[in-house]
């Protein structure tokens, strides 16, 4: 996908993409530059645009780019639960002291633990926890080289999702 | 014709691996490390805690008063939070574009989760210790 954008001068963002993905996006086919199009089937034409010149693709802006789902699972699973954990760890860390500090914190902390509110929360951490733990895993497999491939990546996209969704449930089983 | 990268290197440069950076995999390597190890430890703390969750301060006690399971404990909680401090850090690298913010943050990442870790070794001590 060639979804380059870029200031045309005018104030306005210009986004150059193909027909199709255009169509994707639901822009409307009046708003559709057919020369800026043809132009950036050219990519190594040099295009001045206002005071700036285009001849490279520029990066897709996050806003505009869908995402794959490798670089959801990426971003919004490992990265984003691994900051949500680091918010367990603070739990984690009352929990201890607590205990640290005698029988009647502990029992203040496990009295919070054990609500409704505090088991809600441990199920996020405990969904967090195992999402993290498969997509880390996969990271592992990864830096030794292996189901770098499309195919590979997608099928264990599944597996990720169904794992860490199975573990969870399965934890909540048994307590 | 473009140099190859080595090229541009020392004999000690290609022996030792480093780059610009000057701590060259460091880092990374800490990383998968901790993960790797994080992998038995994190899945045992699970179990730790649903074990514990009926059972009320004695049972915590009597729980870390076990010399293995306090051991443990405290493994894990090393490994936490050095691969928690180093996750935020990339966190932030990525995600911080001022340099001075991003340095501010980095070091406050790092200097809470060594607190935190030092407060919870010290509990599980505690712990342990008592009578």
């Amino acid at each position: 996908m060639f979804l380059p954008f870029d200031f045309a001068g005018d104030g306005e963002l210009h986004l150059i993409v193909s027909a199709r993905v255009a169509e994707d996006l639901g822009i409307p086919r009046k708003d559709w530059d057919l020369a800026a199009m043809s132009t950036a089937a050219k990519p190594a034409t040099t295009r001045t645009l206002g005071t700036r010149a285009l001849s490279r693709p520029l990066s897709p802006h996050l806003q505009i780019y869908r995402m794959p789902l490798a670089a959801m699972l990426s971003i919004a699973g490992h990265r984003a639960t691994g900051i949500g954990l680091v918010l367990g760890l603070l739990l984690l860390t009352w929990w201890l002291t607590a205990a640290a500090f005698g029988e009647p914190a502990y029992t203040t902390t496990m009295a919070f633990i054990g609500s409704w509110f505090g088991k809600f929360i441990l199920f996020g951490f405990s969904f967090a926890f195992y999402f993290h733990l498969c997509t880390g895993v996969r990271h592992l497999f990864w830096d030794a080289g292996k189901g770098f491939e499309i195919p590979d990546t997608q099928r264990t996209n599944q597996i990720v999702i169904a794992a860490a969704v199975m573990l969870t449930l399965l934890t909540w089983l048994i307590v | 014709m473009v140099p190859k990268p080595d090229m541009l290197r020392s004999a000690l440069g290609r022996v030792r691996g480093l780059g610009s950076a000057k701590e060259g995999t460091h880092h990374w390597w800490q990383q998968r490390l901790t993960a790797v190890a994080l992998i038995p430890l994190s899945i045992w703390l699970i179990a730790s805690i649903v074990s514990l969750s009926s059972s009320g301060y004695a049972g915590f006690a009597s729980w870390f008063h076990n010399p293995i399971h306090a051991t443990v404990m405290i493994l894990f909680l090393l490994a936490v939070f050095h691969h928690a401090q180093l996750g935020l850090q990339v966190v932030i690298e990525d995600y911080v574009p001022n340099h001075a913010a991003r340095t501010v943050c980095v070091v406050a990442a790092k200097f809470a989760c060594i607190a935190l870790a030092v407060s919870c070794v010290v509990s599980i001590l505690v712990v342990a210790f008592k009578g």
